[in-house]
């Protein structure tokens, strides 16, 4: 990864697909970390937040947001406290979509997801889905 | 803190001049190293203004080229955008930005 880059962040990377390095479509940057020096000059990019919480947060349905990511953290699995929380180091390449340096298991951005999955619409008569 | 805070927070000078609401930020690749991504990205400037369709089309981004017709329609519309750097932040609260009033 170079150093010295430039980008608009609104423009370039919100709303951004991104992909884990199994090929796996892992959600969108709804929202971007941002974290101050120790010395409180400069804010740093520290990690990409993604999900319906945030999503609902940055459009600015403030309560409902953070509702969402309690109901997504107490899903998700294994238990994990901001799973739509993806540390910036694990980026690995910012292009026309964001890929991720790790599995898509590894990111819990898909955690509401696969529980609706597994524990509604599997139990729907005919739903016909097979669990991974 | 996160980026859509500062998206809609307000920018206004310590003489008490409003500029408009945060429309986009600029980030530089000169922070500490995020290993093993690399170095992190630090937010350097603002683009601050009160007309949210020109600025959110990006044609007064730097390396930004398209049809002059297009440049010059979102450029008249943007000219009131101004760029600030993030060193003249005085203070942020979350929802307003002071910045020194010599910044833009």
């Amino acid at each position: 990864m170079t150093t010295g880059r430039r980008l608009w962040a609104g423009m370039r990377l919100l709303d951004r697909q991104l992909v884990s390095n199994d090929g796996v479509l892992a959600g969108c940057v709804d929202d971007l970390e941002l974290t101050a020096s120790d010395d409180g000059n400069d804010l740093y990019v520290t990690a990409i937040l993604s999900g319906p919480g945030r999503l609902a947060y940055r459009v600015g349905a403030l309560r409902l947001g953070r509702w969402l990511q309690q109901v997504h953290a107490a899903v998700a699995a294994p238990p994990r406290p901001e799973p739509s929380r993806i540390p910036f180091n694990v980026v690995a390449d910012i292009g026309s979509h964001i890929e991720l340096g790790c599995s898509n298991d590894e990111v819990g951005t898909a955690s509401l997801e696969r529980w609706a999955r597994d524990h509604v619409v599997t139990h729907i008569p005919g739903a016909g889905i097979e669990t991974q | 803190m996160r980026l859509s805070d500062l998206l809609r927070s307000e920018v206004v000078d310590t003489n008490g001049r409003r500029y408009g609401t945060v429309e986009d930020v600029l980030i530089v690749q000169d922070g500490p190293l995020l290993l093993p991504f690399g170095a992190a990205f630090r937010v350097d400037r603002l683009i601050v203004g009160t007309r949210r369709v020109g600025t959110r089309l990006g044609y007064n981004r730097e390396g930004i080229r398209g049809p002059w017709v297009l440049r010059a329609l979102f450029g008249a519309i943007e000219r009131r955008a101004h760029e600030i750097a993030w060193d003249a932040v005085v203070e942020w609260d979350g929802r307003t930005i002071v910045v020194r009033a010599d910044a833009a």
